[in-house]
């Protein structure tokens, strides 16, 4: 993996401000979250829950069942 | 402009990624901005398809599960964005390349054209039937020229809202899901009162596909999978859209619910009552149903307070469409200005005002639904099986060294694109409506080529790619040994 000196914020169209701007915001995810994200833990916000998975797989698959049953079994 | 500002600015333009402290929406902000979303043309129009193609009681399910299912299967999108506070195509960058993600950015517009012109043409439908109800048999109350006049209005005006950006699109969408909630309860009480819950139920479809037309036994089967791969279409469509607005949810799972509920059961209920007029009037163009409601009811003040809010309604729904859009283009392309990045997101839509597109519901969510499968799919299993959602922020943003895979591209999610495009082209044509195969009706297009989009991506990074290239946080750990 390149060190950070060698990965410049050299996406085109930004002003200087807004290139320092990027670069501080980088540098502030670098050292605050990017040993949580690289692990595949939580970045800015908090991470997503595996209940949140499981209540929109019932509900989603109880869809999904109602539609095989009424319509493709029908 | 002060600095403050500038850089907030830059923010929800998408040249900044969001931090914790700027992030706007909660889980209702994002269900109510998705719900009017939804709710104002594409719901009605895959709704009302539905309902002219076949009964309540296949219908239901239909819509329910196209939509549902369709946007669970894509749910995952709605992570990394919330996680980097980047935009979609932005966090797009890991897994198609610095070069493979302006591709997508270009498979996102020529997906939103179409849908724009949808919502811009039901405002002008809404608009020509204001006018006749106010004025009368006019030039000014036919479909025509006057729809694409009234359309250009819509665009202009969704067009500058979303230039206002995103807190006062909170606002336009938060008054206009009210709009539209006024507007379902009016047809609810006006079908279950006037034509009654047993005469919807039991209502025939008016446009079916029949045997005559298909073949012994096929008009059945060719009207599930229509009103299906539509919904199923429509359910997959808002894959581009995740990021735009997940980058701005205080947590990740008010992003994945708010998108996913919003979008999906809440939005359809819409087209399920969409489908119950349609089944109850025999008609498919929604704003026509405002018209028969006060005909039937003698009351045409209805009529013209319907079309108003609907037309208000879409008109949010064009500024819903344009933002994310134009947020993709600046994020990708910051050199666009903010102005330009909205001219690029709304231009070509002016070719496609023309009634005859209105019309064309099921061809415009298959083809939607067929770029933004594939594009979904590999996102979605490269979050499941290969990077688990690691990415390296500094590389999106190194425009020369970040994310280069070969040149700039990831050829395995190129190689499934290509793939992707071939197999879905070979279950259905989305313009013809006719199958090479004859897979179709048998099968939807969208499902078959989701998985195999899928899983020949995994396969090919995990016995190709991730052995020829290094990919951060994923085999590439050199810095932190």
């Amino acid at each position: 993996m390149l060190p950070v000196e060698k990965l410049p914020i050299d996406i085109k169209g930004l002003t200087d401000q807004e290139r320092k701007a990027l670069e501080e915001r980088i540098v502030e995810f670098e050292r605050e979250h990017e040993p949580s994200t690289s692990k595949g833990g939580a970045g800015y916000v908090p991470y997503i829950r595996k209940g949140d998975f499981i209540f929109a797989g019932v509900i989603n698959g109880a869809i999904l069942i109602y539609y095989i049953i009424a319509v493709l079994l029908t | 402009m002060s600095n403050t500002n500038h850089v907030q600015n830059a923010v929800y333009t998408s040249l900044l990624p969001a931090n914790k402290e700027e992030r706007c929406y909660g889980m209702w902000d994002l269900i109510f901005v998705q719900i009017c979303f939804g709710i104002a043309a594409w719901f009605f129009l895959t709704g009302s398809q539905a309902g002219m193609l076949l009964s309540a009681k296949e219908a239901i399910p239909t819509i329910l599960a196209g939509n549902c299912v369709g946007i669970f299967f894509i749910s995952f999108l709605s992570l990394s964005p919330s996680r980097y506070g980047c935009e979609q195509l932005t966090a797009s960058v890991g897994v198609f390349g610095q070069k493979g993600s302006i591709l997508m950015t270009f498979f996102f517009l020529i997906a939103c054209y179409p849908a724009l012109a949808l919502a811009t043409l039901m405002f002008g439908e809404s608009a020509i039937k204001f006018v006749g109800v106010l004025f009368g048999d006019c030039f000014m109350s036919h479909e025509g020229f006057a729809v694409t006049i009234f359309a250009l209005i819509a665009l202009v005006g969704g067009t500058f809202i979303a230039w206002l950006g995103p807190t006062a699109l909170r606002w336009f969408t938060r008054l206009s899901a009210i709009f539209m909630a006024l507007i379902l309860a009016g047809l609810i009480v006006y079908l279950f009162s006037y034509h009654g819950m047993d005469a919807v139920f039991h209502a025939k479809p008016a446009e079916p596909y029949t045997d005559a037309d298909m073949g012994e036994g096929m008009g059945i089967k060719w009207s599930k999978a229509t009103a299906l791969e539509a919904n199923l279409g429509l359910g997959m469509s808002w894959g581009f859209f995740f990021g735009g607005w997940t980058r701005l949810a205080k947590t990740e799972s008010n992003g994945y619910h708010g998108c996913m509920w919003g979008w999906g059961v809440l939005a359809a209920v819409a087209g399920l009552f969409a489908c119950f007029a349609a089944l109850a009037i025999g008609k498919y163009d929604p704003t026509i149903w405002f018209v028969q409601v006060a005909e039937d009811t003698g009351l045409h003040i209805l009529a013209a307070a319907g079309l108003i809010l609907f037309a208000i309604a879409n008109i949010t729904s064009v500024a819903t469409l344009v933002y994310p859009e134009a947020v993709a283009v600046k994020s990708r392309l910051p050199k666009f200005g903010w102005i330009p990045a909205l001219l690029v997101s709304t231009i070509p839509v002016l070719f496609m005002l023309n009634n005859a597109v209105y019309y064309m519901v099921s061809n415009v969510y298959a083809f939607i639904g067929l770029v933004t499968g594939i594009y979904s799919a590999i996102i979605v299993f490269d979050y499941i099986f290969i990077t688990r959602g690691k990415f390296r922020m500094r590389e999106f943003f190194c425009v020369s060294k970040g994310y280069q895979y070969a040149n700039g591209w990831n050829p395995a999610a190129i190689i499934t694109v290509v793939v992707g495009l071939i197999v879905y082209l070979l279950i259905l044509n989305p313009l013809t409506w006719t199958s090479l195969t004859g897979l179709f009706p048998y099968t939807t297009a969208i499902i078959p080529t989701f998985f195999i989009s899928g899983i020949l991506y995994t396969v090919l990074m995990k016995t190709w790619v991730l052995k020829k290239y290094k990919v951060p946080f994923v085999n590439d750990f050199e810095i932190e040994e």
